[in-house]
């Protein structure tokens, strides 16, 4: 008697246990994603330390580093996927070609599968962080580097583009600098770019995207002139921010 | 060996005279451990400490670690300390233009502050080599230049301390002496250093009105010029280098010290390899200025007058310069002692007296 309820109750658990495992262990339909970002001087990529031509000058770039925000993809069904909220794209490592090739590389797993159309994202910090400062946030977060944050404007650094030119080909490049640390209370764009990205149960698929620093440096269809602007440290400078935070938006593109 | 040493003698001869059957598993173990989290400050305008989380500070811990900081058990020849070239009265540097180790030979380069040093999140060193303070710490014992030890000896010797495992056990819960190893050790002393933290200056109590204090007309004339404000004064160009809370940078820099023609230190360039890292060092935290003469990542500086007079007018022009130095500052008289007398609000002593600084064996 023992034995055949024993038998039943087994059964019984076997069959609950099945019914239940099909219920709830639904198996996500996801993917693993890398996103490259690569910063280029015309058609090549930018070498930190390299000689470019630059207007009637020779140029070698210092440091090129950006705050880049919500950082998303949008599906065909206009279906939204976060990637990342704050993130820092520090090109301090291209230093020669093969590492410049490398690029500033994030990976994101577990992204639903599909198709997707653009990638969007936030050059800068938006509005929601205005009045945060660096005591905001925890020493190993991105926030709270002090290099990133200018207590006098009472804003973060948003990018660090740094350059020295040599004007007279003598091999002395301080004949002109510039650092365009820029900032402000407006000082975000948002940037988004048409994809065909499809991503497969299990798959790991890749997206680049390049910056083109001549794209940033243009306006009105001419380099700037570091003689012109070599800083961007005073009031006066906030047209000039906003005219390279707009050619951010255009300098992406995806390869 | 000092004498604080010698009560480890008898129990070296009895440890060395017993057998492996006589060491007793879990002699630890009827000891009490309860951690308590140990809340590290946050002054003002300083980010929240971020600490590892297979590392998080606790009472027993950072007592433990301030013991291990003071005591000269950590050397070969128990005649010096972590606090050897850390001296509290100093901002935790030694006063040397470059710090000297057990065997009397000089190292490279000038001994470090190690206060608020947990708020330092891109490298460790002059050159950023190394990570995080458990790292570091693991460093100095077996370098020659330094500690000149073995850890296998020192762990042998706290292993067989009178006092030692017990506070092990409180710090981190092990159950028997044979656990103690190198890389607890260097927990223990990375909670401390972590909570070496004081910003109690004459700056920070005008900056966050925690007193009536206010600068004087000089010092306020040296504050505009070191942060670039708007004023009739030069730019002195120093917080671009030296910002923040922690008047620092986690980024790392030519300043133009060394002659690029006479390189005697290539800084980060040793750790990287990478040409735009020649000569860089990093912006150390300009706190405390006063106490941690002489100056630069070898010390060739010895006031802070001449500091000042190396930046505005003697930088050597190299390759990889700071772009912000690029153009001379050429500061007048009355300028550099406007910021020289910005520089001095930035002393704070009033850690002194807190004994969670001091030696704890005076």
């Amino acid at each position: 008697m023992f034995k055949n309820i024993a038998l039943i109750t087994l059964v019984f658990a076997v069959f609950i246990s099945s019914c239940a495992s099909d219920d709830t262990s639904v198996t996500p339909l996801e993917s693993d994603l890398t996103i490259k970002f690569k910063s280029l001087y015309g058609p090549n990529l930018l070498v930190l330390g390299d000689t470019y031509n630059y207007l009637d000058y020779e140029v070698q770039f210092d440091k090129f580093k950006f705050i880049l925000t919500d950082l998303e993809l949008v599906s065909d069904n206009n279906e939204v996927v976060s990637l990342s909220d704050v993130t820092l794209i520090d090109f301090k490592d291209a230093v020669n070609e093969t590492e410049a090739a490398k690029g500033v590389s994030f990976d994101f797993s577990a992204i639903p599968t599909g198709n997707y159309k653009s990638i969007r994202f936030t050059i800068g910090l938006d509005s929601g962080y205005l009045g945060l400062t660096p005591a905001d946030f925890s020493s190993n977060d991105i926030l709270a580097q002090s290099e990133l944050y200018w207590a006098s404007w009472g804003n973060y650094i948003i990018t660090k583009l740094e350059a020295r030119f040599d004007a007279n080909e003598d091999g002395n490049f301080l004949d002109e600098t510039f650092q365009y640390h820029l900032g402000g209370d407006e000082a975000f764009r948002t940037v988004e770019k048409s994809i065909d990205l499809s991503l497969i149960l299990d798959g790991s698929s890749s997206l680049d995207l390049d910056i083109d620093i001549k794209d940033i440096l243009t306006i009105d269809s001419s380099l700037v002139d570091p003689a012109e602007w070599s800083a961007t440290h005073s009031t006066s400078s906030v047209g000039f921010i906003a005219d390279l935070l707009d050619n951010f938006v255009d300098a992406f593109e995806n390869n | 060996m000092k004498i604080k040493h010698l009560f480890l003698l008898p129990l070296v001869f009895v440890f060395a005279c017993g057998t492996d059957d006589e060491v007793v598993s879990g002699d630890l173990i009827d000891i009490s451990y309860n951690p308590q989290a140990y809340t590290i400050p946050q002054p003002f305008g300083y980010p929240q400490m971020a600490q590892p989380s297979d590392n998080e500070a606790t009472v027993d811990g950072v007592q433990l670690g301030h013991l291990l900081f003071f005591d000269e058990i950590l050397s070969v020849d128990s005649s010096l300390a972590c606090a050897g070239c850390h001296i509290p009265e100093l901002g935790f540097t030694d006063g040397l233009a470059v710090s000297t180790g057990v065997p009397g030979i000089e190292g490279p380069r000038s001994s470090m502050s190690l206060l608020n040093i947990g708020f330092v999140s891109n490298g460790l060193f002059w050159d950023g080599r190394i990570n995080n303070l458990e790292a570091q710490a693991l460093m100095p014992v077996e370098d020659p230049i330094e500690m000149a030890a073995s850890w296998s000896d020192i762990i042998e010797r706290i292993q067989n301390h009178d006092e030692y495992p017990a506070l092990f056990r409180k710090a981190f819960g092990i159950e028997d002496r044979s656990e103690i190893d190198k890389f607890l050790v260097a927990k223990a002393i990375a909670q401390y250093e972590r909570s070496l933290v004081t910003a109690n200056s004459k700056y920070d109590q005008v900056l966050s009105g925690s007193s009536s204090e206010e600068f004087t007309d000089e010092e306020f004339e040296g504050y505009l010029m070191f942060f670039d404000e708007p004023s009739a004064v030069a730019d002195a160009e120093c917080f671009h280098c030296h910002g923040g809370a922690n008047l620092a940078s986690n980024e790392f820099f030519n300043n133009g010290l060394q002659d690029p023609d006479y390189i005697t230190d290539e800084g980060v360039f040793l750790v990287t390899g990478n040409s735009t890292d020649m000569g860089k060092f990093r912006a150390a935290t300009l706190r405390n200025l006063e106490l941690t003469a002489p100056y630069m990542h070898d010390g060739r500086i010895t006031s802070l007058e001449g500091v000042v007079d190396f930046y505005s007018d003697s930088i050597h022009i190299a390759g990889n310069l700071d772009v912000n130095l690029s153009e001379p500052i050429n500061l007048s008289d009355t300028e550099k002692g406007f910021l020289l007398d910005f520089l001095r609000t930035l002393t704070d002593t009033t850690y002194l007296n807190n004994p969670h600084f001091l030696d704890p064996f005076e």
